[in-house]
């Protein structure tokens, strides 16, 4: 294992390198420029190319030209550059070519504060395109070995799936400085339960099975096979279609190759929930470090808690939330995203803790716990801090 | 000026969607108004003076439906140009 | 179907389903015979196409591989696509004036600046006709359409001095030219030269919409009121102010003149490997 010290983004060029990316097209934004900056030094060593696109839409456009005629190919950008993502989106879903777009969040709306860190598009990553019909799949790590890990990960899932990943990473996990490991070889990585499958290519024309089945080739053009993709709804032989019980059968395989498999997808870490606590912590990405010391803090008073990391976010994990607890979201936010999903899932109210732009304080958190042991709704410090 | 008569005008009926213009630009008036209706209900123009094509290929370049292939014909087997 | 249509187009999509008079099919055409006369096969071009009349209308009609990219990006689809195939495979992307002049001006303008290898032909038929006749930005200035009921006043990129092969000619493109979709060898001539360009490419090739365009802006469903008023764009006889005048033929040669986008990226590729680590 060769040991490194750096920022999350160099982790996550690095992560690509090993999936073997050989393109990467982006557009400059804090707090995302560096796995830019990094990929224009690095790639080209690797001889992969690295392509600076006029807008944040091409710049996945020519990710998704890329992969369509074989190579592997990734895309970096924070909020503002993810809404431009989602015309290109919906391409890439719908003609099941596999890409990797990182995601590292800054607080928004708009402009927002370009430098800290946000977590609001934990939805949008759900719903990154228009018209339905479709699941997603998203990784959120929660440190720089994680950015790279998860982005070897990605890789491997877009490949299987024949999809877009996002991998839902915020400013602290990107900019932060840690040490970690990256494989110096094929034993090592799986080691690490990493590895990177190689493109195959699909031979006929048709592709597109009306089943749940993943592990097929993604169509690949310039290889004379006379293969077709478009953004229209295709029949099995990719031509356009208009028939509703056509649009039934693509919709099918775009959810369920997806849910059918969740498996290969959900990963999350708990901590404490062994004696089934009463109070239960739930968040993703850079905010579940400071509920970790909260429920460390907590269990030192005798307060029952524990807390749940969700390092994929979608397909949501429901079945995490099957067991009856007072469960709290922790997020980046100051309306509650994540939250919703808790309480769809467990069938009952649950309560949030947001705090924009900044961490929230290990005691805030704690104090938190307190009241919730005793009933109590958290406290709302309104401006500050929103929970409820 | 070509030998007429040493051209094959041959229109794929049901292809055709009666747009008019091999008839319009035609300077030999090859072409009449058909008296059928193809299967899509188009009512598709008649070759009807195929002798008098000299093989100019303006229907073939206004033909926006791919139906119209004008080739020598074995018959009148001359030179290609006689110009 | 005709023997160009035998040799290069997938019979289910021939004829295609495009209105009676339209002349897309003029523009499809002369890409073909470019194609035949060029010598080139069903797997020397990757075809894509955009969103519209040109685009549903050509898309999946190539027997060969091919793809049709959403509304005015197909051109950065087709930079990164041409990263990854091989240097003699073309790519041919035929578009709408809404996809090249509209909504993809931007990545037109960064295609041609790149120089990537892609041949561009703008089937133009003066407006957003699939969704029912609004204008363009060619559409000519003062004509009635579906959203200019009372004539348009929004200028286009054609009249008053401008003409948007200008700018893509400054842009950097290769090889630029523009043609009516009756002509023949001519246009075919052009079409050739384009594909030949290892650069970026584009020719502008005007066609009749009978149905919106004829009906609404010129106020006749008559083939050949439609036909003759198209030509006389062309020969300068118009003689109405409100209507173009275009010059057929090349407009800008520079083919070769700067290196093609995916060639100089890869040359450039390995020879900064050769350096940083030859060992390697």
């Amino acid at each position: 294992m060769k040991k490194l010290f750096d920022t999350g983004n160099a982790a996550v060029t690095e992560g690509a390198i090993l999936a073997g990316c050989s393109l990467f097209a982006g557009y400059p934004i804090t707090p995302a420029t560096e796995i830019a900056e990094n990929m224009s030094r690095r790639l080209p060593l690797t001889g992969g190319y690295y392509v600076q696109a006029e807008d944040e839409t091409a710049a996945l456009h020519i990710c998704i030209g890329a992969s369509l005629g074989g190579m592997k190919a990734m895309t970096s950008t924070s909020g503002p550059g993810y809404v431009l993502y989602a015309d290109p989106y919906g391409w890439a879903i719908g003609s099941e070519i596999p890409v990797v777009i990182i995601n590292a969040q800054r607080v928004g709306p708009v402009s927002g504060i370009t430098g800290a860190p946000g977590q609001g598009e934990f939805y949008l990553s759900r719903y990154p395109t228009h018209g339905g019909n479709f699941e997603t799949i998203v990784l959120a790590p929660g440190s720089v070995q994680e950015a790279f890990s998860m982005t070897v990960e990605a890789f491997a899932l877009a490949e299987r799936f024949r999809t877009p990943v996002t991998i839902l990473a915020d400013q602290l996990v990107t900019d932060g400085w840690e040490s970690f490991e990256i494989p110096e070889n094929a034993e090592e990585a799986l080691s690490l339960g990493l590895y990177a499958p190689a493109r195959r290519v699909h031979q006929g024309p048709c592709f597109y099975p009306a089943s749940d089945h993943i592990d097929l080739p993604p169509v690949v053009l310039g290889r004379g096979t006379g293969g077709a993709c478009s953004d229209w709804t295709p029949t099995e032989e990719g031509y356009d279609t208009e028939d509703a019980a056509a649009h039934m059968r693509h919709a099918y395989r775009l959810i369920h190759k997806i849910r059918r498999h969740r498996e290969i997808i959900d990963r999350q870490e708990s901590y404490m929930l062994e004696d089934n606590p009463k109070i239960v912590l739930v968040s993703y990405g850079s905010p579940s470090r400071v509920a970790r010391s909260a429920v460390k803090a907590a269990r030192e008073r005798g307060l029952s808690a524990g807390c749940i990391r969700l390092k994929s976010l979608w397909p949501f994990q429901d079945q995490l939330f099957r067991r009856k607890a007072v469960y709290m979201a922790v997020e980046l936010n100051a309306e509650g995203q994540l939250v919703r999903e808790i309480e769809r899932a467990s069938h009952a109210p649950a309560h949030f803790f947001g705090t924009c732009g900044e961490l929230p304080a290990a005691s805030a958190l704690l104090e938190a716990i307190a009241r919730l042991s005793r009933g109590l709704p958290p406290e709302s410090l309104r401006w500050e801090r929103e929970a409820w | 000026m070509n030998m007429a008569g040493s051209y094959a005008v041959n229109l794929d009926f049901e292809a055709c969607k009666a747009c008019g213009y091999c008839r319009l630009v035609c300077p030999r008036g090859v072409y009449r108004e058909g008296p059928a209706f193809n299967r899509k209900g188009f009512k598709v123009p008649l070759v009807a003076e195929e002798s008098l094509c000299t093989g100019c290929l303006r229907c073939f370049y206004v033909c926006p439906d791919f139906c119209l292939d004008i080739t020598p014909s074995a018959s009148g087997a001359v030179r290609e140009k006689t110009l | 179907m005709d023997r160009l249509a035998v040799k290069y187009l997938r019979p289910r999509k021939t004829p295609s389903t495009a209105c009676s008079g339209c002349g897309l099919g003029q523009v499809h055409k002369k890409i073909l015979l470019a194609i035949e006369q060029l010598g080139l096969g069903i797997n020397d071009i990757v075809w894509g196409t955009g969103i519209g009349c040109s685009g549903r209308q050509t898309f999946n009609t190539w027997k060969g591989d091919n793809f049709a990219g959403t509304h005015g990006r197909v051109y950065a689809l087709a930079t990164g696509l041409r990263l990854a195939l091989p240097e003699d495979k073309k790519i041919i992307l035929t578009v709408g004036d809404g996809d090249a002049f509209g909504i993809g001006l931007s990545h037109l303008l960064h295609c041609a600046r790149r120089n990537a290898g892609i041949t561009v032909i703008v089937a133009d038929n003066f407006g957003y006709q699939s969704t029912g006749g609004q204008y363009g930005y060619t559409t000519p200035q003062s004509r009635v359409t579906d959203s200019s009921p009372y004539g348009l006043t929004d200028p286009n990129w054609l009249q008053n001095g401008l003409d948007i092969l200008n700018l893509l000619r400054d842009a950097g493109a290769g090889f630029l030219a523009r043609h009516l979709s009756f002509e023949g060898q001519n246009a075919v001539e052009s079409i050739k030269r384009a594909i030949g360009n290892k650069g970026f490419s584009l020719v502008h090739i005007i066609y009749p919409c009978v149905t919106h365009f004829g009906e609404i802006s010129l106020k006749t469903g008559d083939r050949e009121a439609i036909f003759r008023w198209f030509e006389n764009l062309f020969d300068g006889r118009s003689g109405d102010p409100g209507t173009p005048a275009f010059k057929s033929g090349i407009f800008h040669d520079a083919v070769g003149a700067r290196p093609e986008f995916s060639a100089a990226l890869k040359a450039w590729t390995s020879s900064l490997r050769q350096k940083e680590n030859p060992r390697a």
